[in-house]
């Protein structure tokens, strides 16, 4: 079962640390956001012991894909400077759409801006799978914004639902029009029950509404693609024997990045 | 006590011009022109399009790299949208930043002139362009 990784790296030289999770846990396509490694430093990490990963080069300069696969395999189709779509078609297995985004931040965008990004990042979806012909989609990436928000939730946004059963609907319909549904894993993910960490992203503000830790990180997938998914969204905290978090349990900023891996896996 | 209908209603026209019409310059079409612009310069090879949607009260116009021989790949530039029933003030999107307001046609060209100048755009094109020669 090929496995996927996102990490956004805040512009952090940690090759050896990706590479050490790469390798732990059999990473098949590793993308990366924020990532400032060249990708020779970071080629040469990977591949140090066994020459194992490819780089698969695309246009949007904030997203960084590096595959174990042929590259050749990873064909983009439409880009932009925030996200990259690409038609992945491994031998011996149904064409999946991957699409990995980096959405503009709180800081710089108010949620209302978000929520139009998120909607229009839909709208690019579903024009792109027309024009594969199918919706075995998948979304990954580092939105911004949780999956409670409005972009994720909206019938006009992303339309990502926490329940697999209310997904395999595949549509909604809203006032005589049928939306399309992604279901979104992440969800399950708030909170530290059982000692986990309670988000993949943790900033602190001065101010009455703080959630403290955020759920960014996210994979979301078409409900045709439901029956290959694991349902095991991993939030890593380790890099082979290198905490990835802090004394206090948040997201080691100074060592690694202020955001934690998630890894999945996905038969299709 | 209402007054009995008059037929004389029907054949009165109550608009208050014979004809609309406009020869108003819209973002769109400077848009099309510019993309029109491009395929000359790149012997086709990298050409531009440019699509619309709307929805609540705003159009949205979106500036996309074409290049055909690499199985249709598209790359958006940018995008632009206003009031559905207002041509500006315009709201530009490039690069990861948003440009608010583009109060009038010159801001909105100059604007435009930035985006299409810039190295980062340059650099795009002449990416898509070794590609699309291999």
């Amino acid at each position: 079962m090929p496995r996927f990784l996102f990490w956004n790296l805040n512009k952090k030289p940690i090759q050896h640390l990706i590479s050490a999770i790469a390798h732990a846990n059999d990473v098949d396509m590793l993308v990366l956001a924020e990532c400032e490694i060249s990708v020779g430093a970071l080629l040469a990490e990977l591949n140090s012991k066994t020459p194992d990963f490819q780089f698969a080069p695309g246009q949007c300069e904030r997203i960084r894909v590096f595959t174990r696969f042929h590259s050749g395999f990873l064909a983009p189709m439409f880009e932009s400077d925030r996200y990259s779509m690409r038609r992945l078609r491994l031998p011996l297995r149904k064409e999946v759409l991957v699409v990995m985004v980096h959405l503009p931040s709180k800081l710089h965008f108010t949620e209302g801006s978000q929520r139009t990004e998120c909607s229009l990042l839909a709208r690019a979806v579903l024009e792109q799978e027309a024009t594969v012909g199918h919706k075995r989609t998948i979304v990954i990436g580092d939105f911004n914004s949780n999956p409670f928000e409005h972009g994720f939730v909206a019938t006009d946004g992303l339309h990502a639902v926490m329940s697999k059963r209310v997904a395999e609907r595949r549509t909604r319909r809203v006032q005589g029009r049928d939306f399309e549904l992604f279901y979104n894993p992440m969800w399950g993910h708030f909170g530290d029950v059982g000692g986990r960490p309670a988000g993949t992203h943790f900033y602190e503000k001065s101010e009455h509404v703080n959630y403290f830790w955020h759920v960014f990180d996210q994979v979301l997938l078409r409900p045709g693609l439901l029956d290959g998914f694991s349902d095991d969204v991993q939030i890593l905290t380790k890099a082979g024997n290198t905490s990835l978090l802090d004394q206090h349990g948040r997201p080691d900023h100074e060592n690694a990045s202020d955001h934690l891996p998630i890894m999945f896996g996905l038969d299709f | 006590m209402s007054s009995a209908p008059d037929a004389s209603a029907l054949n009165i026209d109550l608009w208050p011009r014979a004809k609309f019409e406009s020869d108003a310059i819209t973002p769109l079409s400077i848009l099309r022109k510019q993309a029109a612009l491009l395929g000359e310069k790149t012997q086709q090879l990298v050409t531009a399009e440019v699509s619309s949607d709307a929805s609540s009260n705003r159009v949205t116009h979106y500036f996309k790299l074409v290049v055909s021989v690499l199985d249709n790949y598209k790359y958006q530039l940018f995008y632009v949208s206003h009031k559905i029933d207002q041509l500006y003030p315009v709201t530009g999107f490039a690069d990861g930043n948003f440009h608010p307001s583009l109060d009038d046609q010159t801001a909105f060209v100059d604007w435009l002139r930035a985006v299409l100048s810039s190295e980062s755009t340059l650099k795009k094109i002449d990416s898509l362009m070794a590609q699309a020669k291999s």
